[in-house]
């Protein structure tokens, strides 16, 4: 290759080149139905889609020619993208821009050549859309200007092609940017470890439906003063950023209010307050199911429990019955007036205490139904099992479908 | 994103409204959800913006889905109504909806048709 081939902007040409991404990708049906469409149109065997790369002349399409690519050779393609009009020979043997290529020298016995270039609309001339024969040929203006379509064409499917890969890389961009956020906050709304409670065996999980959505699903596990703990699972309605703002104002204002003298009304009736007044969009509400365990000096737990317009809380006695505790309450966050009960419940040792969102429910017994009694038939098969043992049964119960709403649940063995 | 994105087949929704003097009913059919909950509380909030609704009926007896969004917008449009001084009544018979008013604990929060 001769220094005179390249063109002043050769360095930024190049990269125009590169970020049409085109060099050695498979033949596509659109550049060979043209290149077919302008051999027709010239009557001539070979129509050539090329790109000029560093040094080599690339076909994207080559109608009527057996050749992938050739060398960037003065005289045709890599001549013809250094200007803007088209490059016409019409008899290359006797053309002294022409003569001593090896296509017109050699054995293959070039005669006839017209391209015209392949402009970006940032004008670097990628390649041509070229037409070549073994014989002579003279072309009209008319010919030339199909051909300067034609190659219009072509650059409107190459820009077609770069929009299209650009928007898939922008979307792959995006959803792995929100599924980074929602990863962040989901961590940052539960607890990093559950603390151990003298006499309790806890497991909590917590299921993600869509990964690149932060879900209003939240556990958490508060220690207090009297050697038990309050439990909590919750979920803000709706999804996105909203419901996480909600979750996380819902759990840290129970952890203010889960010490000392607290019941799970108490702490209820406290925390709808804080929600009504306090939380930025009024609209909005949570429901969640509270519980304060204190295990007992001579086994077993006794616990109180106060539902917010949450599925029941389920116990597997180690009979292998299945109970709902407690009874229920409105939601919270709504109504500044709203009434909430508790009731006290016990734990003997070996009942496990299963609290859940309604993402449970619906992987357990379907798209909308709130209906527990498939959940019970799950459970009461596994009395007398480890919290780790039943929540691998929720985990499976959980992973068969695809999940359409988060999930998560913690399981209590009273040891 | 769409109700198919779910893999839920076809999900329906479709809102009626019907005027009589100053008693308004908004009848709700399908799947009543995160996706669909606007378009609920957007038809109460254009039927109420005239003035003299008495009345609102929401019937929800058709409704096949309700999730905690869905029952939200039910809590909006209630909230609204009263607001500008309209009774509300559901209209609702046993299912998907009173099974979640029920779990919800707010049941009570509603006059019923």
């Amino acid at each position: 290759m001769t220094v005179d081939l390249l063109p002043p902007n050769e360095i930024e040409r190049l990269a125009a080149v590169h970020r049409y991404d085109v060099l050695d990708t498979p033949p596509d049906g659109a550049f060979e139905r043209i290149t077919a469409m302008a051999a027709r149109l010239f009557d001539v065997p070979i129509a050539i889609v090329s790109i000029v790369d560093t040094d080599r002349i690339w076909f994207k399409s080559h109608h009527g020619l057996d050749v992938t690519q050739i060398d960037r050779e003065p005289g045709l393609c890599a001549s013809a993208i250094l200007q803007p009009e088209p490059w016409l020979v019409s008899d290359a043997k006797l053309d002294p821009r022409t003569l001593a290529n090896p296509l017109v020298a050699g054995e293959f016995g070039l005669r006839f050549y017209a391209g015209v270039p392949l402009t970006t609309h940032d004008g670097f001339n990628l390649g041509t859309l070229c037409v070549i024969d073994q014989q002579p040929r003279v072309v009209t203006d008319v010919q030339v200007e199909h051909l300067s379509d034609l190659a219009t064409l072509v650059m409107d499917e190459l820009e077609l092609r770069l929009a299209a890969r650009r928007t898939v890389g922008l979307e792959a961009e995006l959803r792995h940017r929100a599924e980074e956020v929602a990863g962040a906050l989901q961590e940052a709304l539960l607890p990093a470890e559950l603390p151990e409670i003298p006499g309790l065996d806890v497991v909590a999980r917590y299921h993600v439906a869509y990964r690149d959505q932060v879900g209003g699903d939240f556990y958490d596990l508060i220690p207090d003063d009297a050697g038990g703990c309050g439990v909590v699972v919750g979920d803000a309605c709706g999804k996105g950023t909203l419901a996480a703002s909600l979750t996380g104002v819902a759990r840290w204002a129970l952890r203010t209010v889960a010490v000392d003298t607290w019941t799970p009304a108490s702490a209820l009736t406290r925390l709808n307050q804080v929600l009504v007044r306090g939380h930025g969009d009024p609209e909005r509400y949570c429901t969640l199911a509270l519980a304060a365990l204190r295990p007992q000096p001579g086994g077993g737990v006794d616990l109180t429990v106060a539902l917010a317009g949450h599925p029941h809380p389920l116990v597997i006695r180690t009979d292998g019955r299945v109970e709902r505790l407690g009874r229920t309450s409105p939601v919270v966050g709504w109504m500044i007036d709203a009434e909430f009960t508790e009731v006290p419940e016990r734990l003997e040792t070996g009942d496990v205490l299963v609290m859940f969102t309604d993402g449970m429910l619906e992987a357990v017994a379907g798209h909308g139904s709130s209906d527990d009694a498939r959940l019970h038939a799950l459970l009461g098969p596994f009395a007398g099992s480890t919290a780790a043992d039943v929540a691998e049964v929720l985990d499976d119960a959980l992973g068969g479908e695809e999940l359409r709403d988060d999930a998560a649940f913690l399981v209590i063995r009273s040891t | 994103m769409s109700a198919e994105a779910f893999g839920g087949g076809e999900a329906t929704f479709d809102l009626r409204r019907h005027r009589v003097g100053g008693s308004v009913r908004v009848t709700v059919l399908g799947e009543l959800d995160l996706q669909t909950e606007r378009a609920l509380v957007a038809e109460v909030d254009a039927a109420l913006e005239g003035g003299g609704v008495a009345q609102l009926v929401l019937d929800v007896t058709g409704v096949q889905f309700i999730d905690s969004s869905g029952l939200r917008s039910l809590l909006m449009c209630r909230d609204r109504a009263r607001r500008d001084g309209a009774a509300v009544l559901l209209a609702v018979e046993s299912g998907p909806v009173t099974a979640l008013l029920d779990v919800a604990g707010v049941g009570d929060w509603f006059s019923y048709e």
